[in-house]
């Protein structure tokens, strides 16, 4: 088999150097881009600036204002980055078909085969991408994704860096794939801190430690990763249809999450009909005051794409659940079947038609031109 | 923190292979000309899409402003006044 050749890029802080284009008055300064500019939302980028005073993805927004309070806080604006997310696409496509995108910022490229070699290839596409949109990329390089992609963590910001198996012994165990915090501490109890004490831990008691992932660490620490590039015309199929809302106080009475609750089922319903799926298995998740993550879920007789069968069995599980107050709520629809062929009850016919022309109507006018009177009261600007 | 205004604006653009250009733009009997364009992007209403501008003007002040294509009207967003 011949040797493969990924690129992985990764734009540099994405949003935030976009929200810097937009206003440049911005550059040099910490900048922050939260879900919303409430304080109660968290970092969805920010500027390497605030990063270098310790503010991180995910982080709850006021806890990075506390680190940097001389930050420039910016609403993010998905319309915004997918807008520049299609440029650096249309310049990886320049280079070849092969690639997978990752997320709104990052895609792997298979590059293996092309006359080219791996770094000047990487450097077209980094300046490709720059001088298209104004924004920078960091590009790794390697034999398989694993390897290209802790390539461009190591390159960034602005950066090419190529790894191969034996350059990242001396990487803490954190930076491989599929090693959490907890798993993180858990190979500290052991003595494991990098790659290369990984190694040459028997592979019999990384399984008996860790179970199936143990053995899949045997190889990800030996830099072997035959994951394929999954083209993004060969999308695998999702698993689950989620949406979530986070609201900008803690919510506890029906009344005042319920419209909320009827948006998102709304959504994931018009998700699921439009990507051709039903779901079987609803799921409620909910984010107490203290910030812990819960979820229940309940398995429906016959899978559904309609907004009303999801809306109201989410509503039943949350009148159970929820009992101390609640920060986010969300629904999710899982254990997806394509929906064609389903048959729907007979007394549910009407309600789908309803939906059909409901979707119809979104289609042309936007999501919220047409809704049920209970999530009215949560669209309502 | 940028100012939400969302009113309706006068607008003198040109289009240019395919895609418009905003010169200057009227609002509450002021006229604004336009120094830099430093972003655009695209978003959709349906099946109308929206284009959206970032614009800095001669003050330095920087106004978001859209174009609409459903009702062909041009709205300013809210305005980003030097030092917000």
């Amino acid at each position: 088999m011949n040797r493969r050749t990924i690129l992985h890029v990764d734009m540099d802080a994405y949003f935030a150097s976009v929200e810097v284009l937009a206003r440049p008055e911005l550059a040099g300064r910490p900048v922050i881009v939260s879900g919303d500019p409430s304080l109660r939302t968290v970092v969805s980028s920010c500027s390497y600036e605030a990063k270098a005073r310790g503010v991180r993805s995910g982080m709850p927004l006021l806890e990075a204002l506390r680190l940097v309070p001389d930050a420039a806080v910016v609403g993010c604006d998905p319309h915004k980055y997918a807008t520049f997310t299609r440029k650096i696409l249309a310049v990886l496509l320049s280079v070849t078909h092969r690639i997978e995108p990752v997320s709104i910022d990052e895609a792997f490229v298979d590059a293996t085969g092309l006359t080219d070699s791996p770094s000047a290839l990487a450097a077209h596409i980094q300046r490709e991408i720059l001088g298209q949109t104004g924004l920078w990329a960091s590009v790794g390089v390697g034999p398989n994704k694993l390897l290209a992609k802790m390539a461009s963590k190591k390159a960034k910001p602005r950066g090419i860096r190529s790894l191969g198996p034996e350059d990242i012994t001396g990487f803490r165990v954190e930076t491989l794939w599929g090693v959490g915090p907890q798993t993180a501490r858990l190979l500290t109890g052991y003595g494991i801190r990098t790659v290369g004490d990984l190694r040459s831990f028997p592979r019999s008691r990384l399984g008996l430690i860790l179970g199936m992932p143990g053995e899949s660490l045997y190889f990800l620490c030996r830099g072997m990763d035959p994951s394929p590039v999954i083209p993004f015309y060969e999308e695998p199929e999702p698993r689950t249809i989620n949406h979530e809302h986070t609201f900008e106080r803690d919510v506890l009475l029906p009344r005042e999450y319920l419209p909320v609750l009827a948006l998102m089922a709304q959504k994931v319903g018009r998700r699921a009909r439009d990507e051709g799926y039903a779901g079987a298995l609803v799921t409620l998740k909910y984010r107490l005051s203290d910030l812990r993550y819960l979820s229940r879920s309940h398995r429906l007789g016959d899978p559904t794409d309609q907004d009303q069968v999801i809306f109201r069995t989410a509503m039943e599980l949350a009148g159970e659940a929820v009992r101390s107050p609640i920060r986010l709520i969300g629904v999710g629809l899982g254990a997806l079947h394509p929906a064609s062929g389903l048959q729907l009850p007979l007394f549910r016919e009407g309600m789908a038609e309803l939906n059909r022309v409901a979707d119809l109507v979104r289609r042309k006018y936007g999501e919220k031109s047409i809704a049920s009177c209970r999530v009215l009261e949560a669209i309502r600007d | 923190m940028p100012e939400e205004i969302l009113e309706t604006v006068e607008m003198l653009g040109h289009f240019r292979n395919g895609s418009v250009v905003p010169c200057r733009f009227r609002w509450r009997d002021r006229v604004y000309p336009i120094t830099k364009v430093s972003l655009r992007w695209e978003s959709r209403v349906g099946a109308f899409k929206l284009y959206h501008f970032m614009v800095r003007t001669r003050s330095g002040d920087v106004y978001e402003i859209h174009f609409d294509t459903e009702n062909l009207r041009w709205t300013l967003d809210c305005v980003y006044c030097d030092g917000m």
